[in-house]
This record gives C-alpha cells, structure tokens and sequence, in this order.
C-alpha cells in the first residue's frame, strides 16, 4: 500500500505531497486541480515497468502519441526542462520508489530562429525537438541499497514510437485505472473469463443486481465480446446495457483483478443514479477491503460524499469497520501551487454534516 | 474576506453586525454554521489552515456555555491548544462577552430595545410561577424561549414565518440596540479583522 506521494513537475503539477495515504483516498478538489493527473502519476508510478503506459495515460485523455511533440504533454508547462519526479513510500517491506522522467537530448536539436545575424535558442525554455525520453525508476526496500533501472521511449518516426525495456527486472504494483468515461474497460474479455474460471462471476453478478435487478448471467462468447442475460429472449450485448451496470462492472472487474495492488477512479459516480449510490459504496469498500486493494478515487460530487459518510457509520455489515482505512484530501491552488489537505474519517464526515465545503 | 466559524444559533446576529456595525456588505465576509460547536471545529484544522492559506481573515465566536458541559475558562484553553498543536493563527470571541460562562442568550438578553424591558419582567415572573410550582417535571431556566417568547411577542401576526426559520431581525432596531456597548468587545475583534 502506497503510505505517501510526492510529484513533480507532471502534467499540471508543479509539486505536490500527499502524506499518510490510506486504503481508500478520495481525492476532492475544484475543476483544474489535478485530480485526475494525481491519479495518473500514481498509475504511472505503478506501471513504471512498461514505459509504453504512456500511451494509456494520453489515451484517457484523448490525446494520441503519434509525434515527437505529442511526448511534452506530460511535462509541467508543457517544458522539457520541468523533468518528472514521481516518489512513493509502500508499507510493503517499506518499499521507497522513484520514477523520474526527462528527455533525452543526445542528438537533439534546439528550436532556434534568426533574428538579423543573431541566433536565437529557445532551448531554455525546454522547448527543444525532443524525439526520446528517459525513464528511470530507482528504489529501495528495507535494509537494501537503492538501484536503478533505465528505460526509453523514442519517436522512430512515421508515428511510430519504439519503447525499451527496463535494463532490471523492477519492483511493481499491480494497478488498474477506471476512468471517469464509461467505456470497454481494456481486457475486459480476458478479465471476465478469468472470474468465470475461478468461479468469482456468481458474486460479481449479485453485486450487480443492486443496479439492475433482472441480470441473471454474464458471459464471454467466442473469446471477444460480453453479453449479459436480463432474462429476455436475447442476450444482450454488456455495451447496450445502461451505464450505471456497465460502470459497476468496470469497477468490480478492477478490484478483482487488482488483489494486493491498486485501483484507481476518476470521478466514482459517473453513470450512477443517486438511489443506489450507497449501495455502489458498500460493494465497493467490502470488495476493496476483502482483496487487499488500495483505492484513489476522484470525485467532486456531494451527494457521493454524503452518501459515503452515512454508509461508514452503518451499524450493520460492520461498515464502521472501514472508517480508519479512509482518507479525504482537498486539493486547492495556493498561491499558484497546489496544496493538499487532509481529512480522516472524523474531520471528513464533520465536515460533510456540518456543510462545510471540502470538494 | 473574511470567514467565520460561529455556533449555530450566533449566525444571524453575527451577519447583523457585520451588516449593521461594520457596514459590510454580505460579498465580504463568509459564515459557516457549526451545529457541533467546539466539537466539530477542533475536528476540522485542515479547514481553516485552507482558508488561511487562501488568504482568508478566519474568526470564531463560539458560546462559553455553563459549567459542567463548559464554561469560559474550558473552552478558551481547549481552542488555544487547538492553534497551537495545529499551528493556526486566528482570533476567537466567547459569547456572552469573552469573560463570563454564558452563550448568546445572554447577550441577547442584555441588547433588546430598552422599551420593551416589560415584556422580560413579564417573562420573569412567568418562570418564577413555574419555579415555585416545579413538580420535577418543569426543566428549568428556558432562557431560550425567553429569547424566542421576545421576538413571537413583537411579531406581527402576518411575519411568523420569518420568526419560524430563526429570523430574529437582529437588524430591526425596533427589537434590538445592535450600537449597545454590551457589544463593543464583540465589534472591536470583528473590526480588527479588517485591520490587520
């Protein structure tokens, strides 16, 4: 479980500390706080390993990697020179890890113009045609020395990019992002037909049911597409079901294949109606917690919250049981930089009765 | 701006003086309302590091109470530790008048129009009736509904609504002498907001 983060200089981010991390992290915050980048330096830092995720984290945004240019969206400012920092401390053997990424300049060239017979090199201003990237990732368990890892990502042209492995074998966590858009979750087919093998479908089913009462099975057919049986003459293809069963999938789908690792979502109630919101909580903390998975989860939604704060003082099912696994941070601009603000369960669910405005 | 954190029941009167003594207008300063009153701002420290990281003047006004739930002396040491273990800057006011135990009920008592100090006579001797024949049923003082039997009083029949949704018009100097020096000290810290 990761204990506490420190970024830099990603996306949005100039700096910014998250400390005393717990098992479910809510991340709240006005719109252009770096919610969502927050959760995507965390999954970059777990899937360092594959320096190719990249291209995942882009892809969540609608952004593509097909040029060298599109490579500077994950610098601050848009600036080489602003290098990536991404620092976490795990619980687990008291893992410390790095992931540090900065271009490459060998065999760069300066965006430069002529102004009468001066030369003028914006290469200060980090602008310079980078076509590669160094990843490192550096860590440290307990009683260990630190060690290093490289990797690289290249623009080999025609759109093409070539990604290297890492020179050691590196320590990961296994994650996995559910964005805010209800889409096809990547592998969903692959994922589902592993709960069906080892009988885990039978839960995620009565699960389900909590947003759409008539579901009675769910299948992978031919290997490549999800079809649910609602009880009618057809089965039905999953993308034609309504959003709320479709983004409860996702995310169950996640927590189960992320055991002992970390799911990550982007704004929880998308495509939920707020009747069963309490509901999608239960399943999500029980599943959560019954896993060993770690959640950060976005959101800037009151109701959500609210519904969260009744759900942990439930008397039955033991929900109190999760109150001390549960952290809120306020992120707000201060100053032209960002501050995050912690809330355990007591300050958070004061907060949420008293009206105080922690979003 | 600035933001004050005040028992439930203080808000009105704190919005009337920052209207009426201060002559701000309601886009200059924020109020927020703790039901929980000490309880639930020695809970929310982040929050007011928030606010004043934002630049924000962060002021309380939270009852003293009566002994044994409070009193003065408790709840003025357990918010000096408050700033202290949390590194918070911001200045405090204790109702009735940051010396006494006591809540706003007894400042209210002492800021009512003097013109209608009959109807608390009045009022007395309807509790000293009741003290008299207290069965053990009777849970007394009921300060407010003194309070509250003041405002009902000077209401018009056709303006209870207001009365209802805890209006006390604390800007209707008909009720109220929101200039009665039993006030200065509350007004003097609320003007060093602006001040400093």
């Amino acid at each position: 479980m990761i204990t506490s983060l420190k970024i830099e200089n990603f996306r949005a981010i100039k700096d910014l500390k998250l400390d005393d991390l717990g098992r479910v992290n809510l991340l709240l915050g006005k719109n252009n706080t770096s919610k969502t980048s927050i959760l995507e330096a965390v999954f970059l830092l777990c899937a360092a390993g594959t320096p190719e995720i990249i291209h995942r984290v882009h892809l969540w945004r609608d952004l593509t990697l097909t040029t060298e240019d599109d490579l500077k969206f994950i610098f601050h400012n848009l600036n080489y020179n602003n290098k990536i920092k991404i620092e976490a401390e795990n619980s687990k053997n008291n893992l410390y890890t790095i992931l540090q990424i900065s271009p490459n300049t060998k065999g760069t060239t300066s965006n430069a113009s002529i102004e009468g017979n001066t030369t003028i090199s914006d290469s200060t201003s980090g602008n310079q045609n980078v076509k590669s990237l160094d990843v490192k990732f550096s860590w440290k368990e307990r009683h260990s020395k630190l060690q290093s890892s490289s990797a690289n990502i290249t623009h080999t042209g025609n759109n093409n990019f070539h990604f290297t492995n890492h020179t050691k074998k590196i320590p990961s966590i296994h994650a996995v992002m559910v964005a805010s858009r209800i889409n096809y979750a990547p592998n969903l087919e692959k994922r589902l037909e592993k709960l069906i093998i080892s009988k885990q479908i039978d839960e995620i089913i009565s699960i389900l049911k909590t947003v759409d009462e008539r579901i009675i099975d769910i299948s992978v057919l031919s290997g490549r597409m999800v079809f649910v049986d609602l009880g009618i003459e057809n089965l039905v293809p999953l993308n034609l079901v309504g959003d709320g069963m479709r983004r409860l999938f996702n995310i169950l789908l996640a927590i189960y294949d992320a055991e002992d690792g970390i799911v990550i979502i982007d704004e929880i109630e998308n495509g939920f109606h707020h009747s069963v919101l309490k509901k999608i909580w239960i399943a999500v903390l029980e599943t959560s917690k019954r896993f060993n998975v770690q959640l950060f989860i976005a959101t800037h939604n009151l109701e959500t919250l609210k519904c969260l704060n009744s759900v942990l003082q439930l008397e039955n099912n033991n929900m109190s049981s999760h109150q001390k696994d549960v952290r809120s941070y306020t992120i707000r601009m201060i100053n032209e930089g960002l501050t995050s603000y912690k809330y355990d369960f007591d300050s958070f669910s004061t907060a949420i009765e008293e009206n105080i405005e922690i979003r | 701006m600035i933001r004050a954190y005040v028992e439930g029941n203080d808000k009105m009167l704190i919005q009337a003086l920052f209207i009426v003594r201060l002559g701000l207008d309601s886009s200059e300063f924020i109020i927020e309302e703790l039901g929980g009153g000490l309880s639930s701002l020695l809970k929310l420290p982040q929050k007011l590091k928030e606010n004043i990281d934002s630049g924000e003047k962060v002021v309380v006004i939270l009852d003293s109470d009566n002994p044994p739930h409070a009193g003065f002396i408790q709840v003025r040491d357990s918010l000096n530790s408050f700033k202290v273990d949390n590194n918070l800057e911001f200045d405090y006011f204790l109702l009735p008048n940051h010396n006494d135990d006591g809540n706003l009920e007894n400042l209210l008592e002492l800021i009512i129009n003097d013109s209608h100090e009959a109807l608390f006579s009045c009022f007395d001797e309807y509790v000293n009736c009741l003290t008299q024949n207290n069965t053990g049923h009777f849970h007394l003082p009921v300060k407010k509904t003194k309070i509250y039997a003041y405002v009902d009083t000077l209401t018009p029949i056709n303006q209870k609504k207001a009365l209802k949704n805890g209006n006390y018009q604390f800007e209707n100097s008909h009720y109220w002498n929101l200039q009665s020096p039993q006030l200065n000290g509350l007004v003097e810290l609320l003007k060093r907001q602006l001040e400093e």
